[in-house]
């Protein structure tokens, strides 16, 4: 399967999941992690035309997808932080209404991180790259 | 402010230090609405064991299989034709208050990668155990 699609199996797995764990008080906050983050100082030691495949999993592990291209094999490492909230407004009313509507407020973000490496056809490291986003997750109900 | 005196009577302390642990406990059952655990896998264990018995340059792709199973996915790199095992393990858990609920899901991943050569004998294992470190948390802030 290729990294793209396995990519997009794990990120509607995740939201699937945040939906789910979505509870019924007041206040809900629900928080979901794939794997270790990678920061850009974690990868400084990847020197391109030098490092081997070796080197790079013994220092971040095992790759979670391994592509083929016409130059070289790609390896990917997925990483990913959901945060939701959801806000009922209408919750408190049932202490003092017979009924209690619901006023929901929600929102978050999923932030998935993807850390590419690119080896030439000897497993020698060419170029690495993190998939650029706009910005990670962050805790907040205000969908406006 | 008059009940925390020093000079109170030392049998009124204990009395004052129970109606407070009672208070606490009360406002906790009140406040405690529930909390739950979850945990879910997809795939099977890969075990130390049977990592350890695939032996570069002898054990076959036949022999892999045999002892694996089917792999998870194929892919060719560099040439090589290139096995890949996986496993991911959920642990997820949620503290429900009255007023807020928190929840946190933590997932990671097991990943084997067997690379053989043009005759099909073990060339390279990668073996990544991550599902180690995982851990139950309620807490959705901070790291």
């Amino acid at each position: 399967m290729p990294a793209t699609e396995s990519t997009h199996w794990l990120a509607t797995g995740i939201l699937i999941v945040m939906l789910s764990l979505t509870g019924c008080g007041f206040i809900n906050t629900t928080r979901v992690t794939v794997n270790d983050l990678i920061a850009p100082q974690d990868v400084v030691f990847i020197v391109p035309g030098k490092t081997t495949f070796k080197e790079i999993v013994t220092h971040l592990g095992a790759p979670n997808a391994l592509t083929n291209t016409a130059l070289g094999a790609v390896v990917a490492y997925h990483f990913r932080d959901a945060k939701h909230t959801r806000i009922n407004l209408g919750w408190p009313s049932q202490f003092f209404l017979p009924v209690s509507p619901d006023l929901v407020l929600s929102g978050g973000g999923l932030g998935a991180d993807v850390f590419q490496v690119f080896f030439d056809s000897h497993w020698v490291a060419q170029t690495s790259a993190f998939a650029h986003h706009t910005g990670g997750p962050s805790f907040n109900p205000w969908p406006f | 402010m008059g009940m925390f005196r020093a000079d109170q009577s030392p049998r009124s302390r204990p009395y004052n230090r129970w109606t407070i642990f009672g208070g606490r406990l009360v406002l906790a059952m009140t406040l405690l609405n529930g909390c739950a655990y979850t945990r879910g896998t997809l795939g099977d264990e890969v075990k130390d064991e049977d990592v350890a018995a695939i032996k570069k340059g002898e054990t076959t792709r036949t022999q892999v299989v045999a002892r694996l199973g089917a792999p998870d996915r194929i892919a060719q790199a560099n040439g090589q034709d290139v096995f890949q095992y996986y496993r991911y393990d959920v642990k997820g858990g949620s503290l429900l208050l009255i007023l807020v609920n928190f929840s946190r899901l933590n997932i990671k991943s097991d990943d084997l990668y067997v690379f053989f050569n043009q005759k099909g004998v073990v060339d390279d294992v990668v073996f990544g155990k991550r599902t180690k470190q995982l851990m139950f948390q309620f807490w959705p802030f901070g790291d």
